[in-house]
């Protein structure tokens, strides 16, 4: 769930670092790119192509009055009675553009056990004109959820899009990468 | 690294060890290992070696079996009554809300591990540790004719932390749970005389780098690390009573990094734990006599060895008996298929150089002597293991310049002495030693005093030999020296662990052997006097 996050700060990074290496000295001319398949890791097409990350919440939220020592800090490991906080980013793979609340017919989450869970737009600060906005979800965990994995899944309806098609998402079953549920911390 | 195997040698490094040249005719001794079954070539690069059958180890706790898959309607939920507790906790699992009368397979979700291991020509490569995430089969329950279920369970001796649980009915998941096993500590006994052991048993180490080693903390200092990598979570290790005579402290502690971590309560992990408990030491009654602890001897489950490099040709047969032993043993060499009434040369296939000049290490062969085939092309001769290496090495035989055989041969530690016994407080004594090897596996050996990690020596350079000279400390009375298997990891930091610290489970849980290598812990004494 990290990964696509990981690669944007690598990015910047390597941006910053290559600024600095042209005003340090010149560079030789760039070697072109040798050409090869336009698509080097071809996979599945896909129209919604997501970033989802799970958070902890702070102090007080849970309904079950339980939380996280540290808060909204990205990790897959919550305790039960703490709220689990889902930072989702949509993006339309095929027109290239973020998808916001004005672009989806209806979104939620599924959770084992529990009924769906809404996923909303939202601004996340207190300033909503200069808060960054995310899809988000929240779930307070039951005092008695199982131990273990919680193979849960987004699901996504653009507005146009026709009866039947949705976009999900689903982690991908790498060990100790999932959402798991502990006892306690 | 030099990988290049050389061709000739210098005369004055030439070791011509007694031979024996008959006819053929004895009876062969069976081996381990047949030649004809072992690869000419070890596979390129690391990979995970399958974990040796290990008395004791306990085993998978079911059948493997494909996980499944989730159903179109979702996963109900499975409570499990307790659902934390130690190895060996009975639980209850049920559900309900599913169909009625319907057999399912009860998923247990577990790991394999192993280590991750390079065997080379010229060196074995430590490049960490597994954990493969796989199902098994717990039970088999039939929900009743209203969709309930309710069904016994008991915890299986597996590795620590949470296991999801699913029911699964034709390869489809219909309800999950899970259970989690905790770690579990036994300390005993927990009095006796200076230098009798205690045994450290530790069940629910987890499959994971950050939740599977602890490490022992004796009277605030380090003695070596347990873990439970192959062994499904659960860890035997024994250390000595230090003295002097009095109440110790000894700590179980988290250690992922093979050294303890000390401030596991502010911990992401802080639900590991940690064990204390005490040890009275009743009486100094002199220094124990010297031992050498071997581990397990588990048939290896890689053929691949060092310094196998061509094999055996075909319709050749080769056999040594026995097939291992220390420095100077006598072995007897068989062979048929040989070109007949042939001389033929023997030689030993060893290693020589060092980690630590910069010159790096190759392949090297020693002649052992020459002898003769009989006219049916049998071969049969007595030869001397060289003063060397410990570790896999190679008999060769080679006839008109062409290799027709070639058979490994397991060169064994010995400890070869300590002087003096009885000395006093800042005098020299001295831990020799013979056959230590050369791969990150072998080639060193991590040392305590009382129960203090002092360090590591090693035997490469010196080919095999371990002159370590120590100097004695503490009141008057006995003092322990414990040597164990270590891993010594060259450049491979594919793991947490930190290098060159004692291996405490050394007797079950080693990477070696899976490979045949059976390194043991040397447990030595000294008086200081007045």
């Amino acid at each position: 769930m990290r990964i696509a996050f990981a690669v944007v700060v690598t990015a910047l990074v390597g941006m910053g670092l290559a600024a600095s290496a042209a005003l340090a000295q010149e560079q030789p001319p760039p070697i072109p790119t040798p050409p090869g398949t336009p698509n080097p890791w071809p996979g599945k097409k896909f129209d919604v192509f997501f970033y989802v990350e799970t958070l902890t919440a702070s102090p007080g939220e849970s309904i079950f009055g339980k939380a996280a020592p540290q808060r909204c800090t990205q990790t897959n490991f919550f305790a039960r009675g703490e709220r689990a906080v889902w930072h989702i980013s949509a993006v339309n793979a095929r027109k290239g553009t973020i998808i916001t609340n004005e672009d989806v017919k209806y979104a939620y989450l599924k959770i084992p056990g529990m009924k769906n869970i809404g996923v909303t737009y939202t601004p996340h600060g207190r300033d909503p004109a200069t808060a960054p906005w995310t899809w988000t979800a929240r779930w307070d965990i039951p005092l008695d959820y199982p131990l273990g994995v919680v193979p849960f899944e987004l699901v996504m309806k653009l507005k146009n899009w026709p009866k039947g098609k949705v976009a999900t998402f689903k982690q991908i079953p790498i060990s100790l990468e999932q959402m798991t549920v502990i006892g306690s911390r | 690294m030099r990988w290049r195997e050389k061709t000739s040698r210098a005369a004055g490094r030439a070791r011509l060890s007694g031979l024996t040249a008959a006819l053929a005719g004895a009876a062969a001794i069976s081996v381990l290992v047949a030649p004809s079954a072992v690869p000419a070539t070890a596979p390129p690069g690391p990979r995970a070696v399958p974990p040796p059958t290990i008395e004791g180890v306990p085993p998978l706790p079911g059948p493997i079996t494909a996980p499944g898959k989730p159903g179109s309607n979702g996963l109900l939920l499975l409570k499990s009554t307790p659902d934390t507790g130690n190895v060996g906790t009975k639980f209850t699992l049920s559900g309900g809300g599913l169909p009625e009368n319907k057999s399912v397979d009860i998923v247990w979700g577990t790991s394999r591990g192993a280590f991750m291991l390079d065997v080379q020509p010229v060196n074995v490569a430590y490049e960490g540790r597994k954990f493969e995430p796989i199902s098994v089969v717990l039970g088999r329950a039939k929900t009743d004719a209203s969709g309930g279920l309710s069904v016994d369970l008991t915890a299986p001796e597996d590795y620590g932390e949470t296991h999801d649980l699913y029911l699964v009915s034709n390869g489809v998941q219909l309800a999950k749970g899970g259970f989690r096993i905790t770690r579990n500590f036994s300390v005993t006994p927990s009095e006796g005389v200076l230098g009798s052991p205690i045994t450290i048993k530790v069940t629910g180490l987890g499959a994971h780098p950050f939740l599977s080693t602890v490490a022992i903390i004796y009277d605030n200092k380090y003695s070596g690390f347990i873990s439970a990598t192959t062994t499904r979570g659960t860890a035997v290790a024994q250390v000595r009573a230090a003295g002097p005579v009095g109440v110790h402290t000894i700590e179980v502690a988290p250690a992922s990094a093979a050294v303890p971590y000390l401030d596991i309560e502010q911990s992401a992990i802080a639900f590991v734990g940690k064990h204390r408990t005490t040890f009275r030491v009743t009486k100094d009654v002199g220094p124990p006599r010297n031992s050498v602890e071997f581990p397990a001897n588990p048939t290896p489950t890689v053929d691949s060895r060092v310094t196998l490099t061509v094999g055996t040709s075909a319709g050749v047969t080769a056999r040594l008996a026995p097939q291992s032993g220390p420095i100077l043993s006598n072995v007897k060499l068989s062979a048929s298929g040989l070109a007949p009434s042939a001389p033929a040369e023997l030689q030993w296939l060893t290693t020589q150089g060092s980690r630590v000049n910069g010159l790096g290490w190759s392949l090297d062969q020693w002649p052992l002597g020459r002898a003769a085939t009989a006219a049916d092309g049998s071969l049969s001769a007595s030869i001397k293991v060289p003063e060397d290496l410990g570790g896999w090495h190679t008999v060769r035989i080679v006839q008109a310049g062409q290799v027709k055989a070639e058979v490994p041969y397991y060169l064994s530690q010995r400890l070869a002495g300590v002087t003096a016994v009885k000395v006093k407080a800042g005098e020299e004594f001295t831990v020799h030693l013979k056959g230590i090897g050369w791969t990150e596996l072998d080639n060193a050996l991590a040392v305590t005093y009382d129960n203090a990690y002092i360090g590591y020596a090693c035997g490469f350079y010196s080919q095999g030999d371990i002159k370590m000279n120590l100097v004695a400390s503490g009141g008057p009375g006995t003092h322990l020296i414990d040597l164990y298997p270590m891993v010594y990891k060259s450049g491979a930091m594919n793991d947490v662990w930190l290098r060159s610290t004692p291996m405490l489970s050394f007797k079950q849980d080693a990477p070696g052997l899976a490979l045949g290598y059976r390194i043991p812990a040397y447990h030595l004494a000294i008086r200081v006097v007045k």
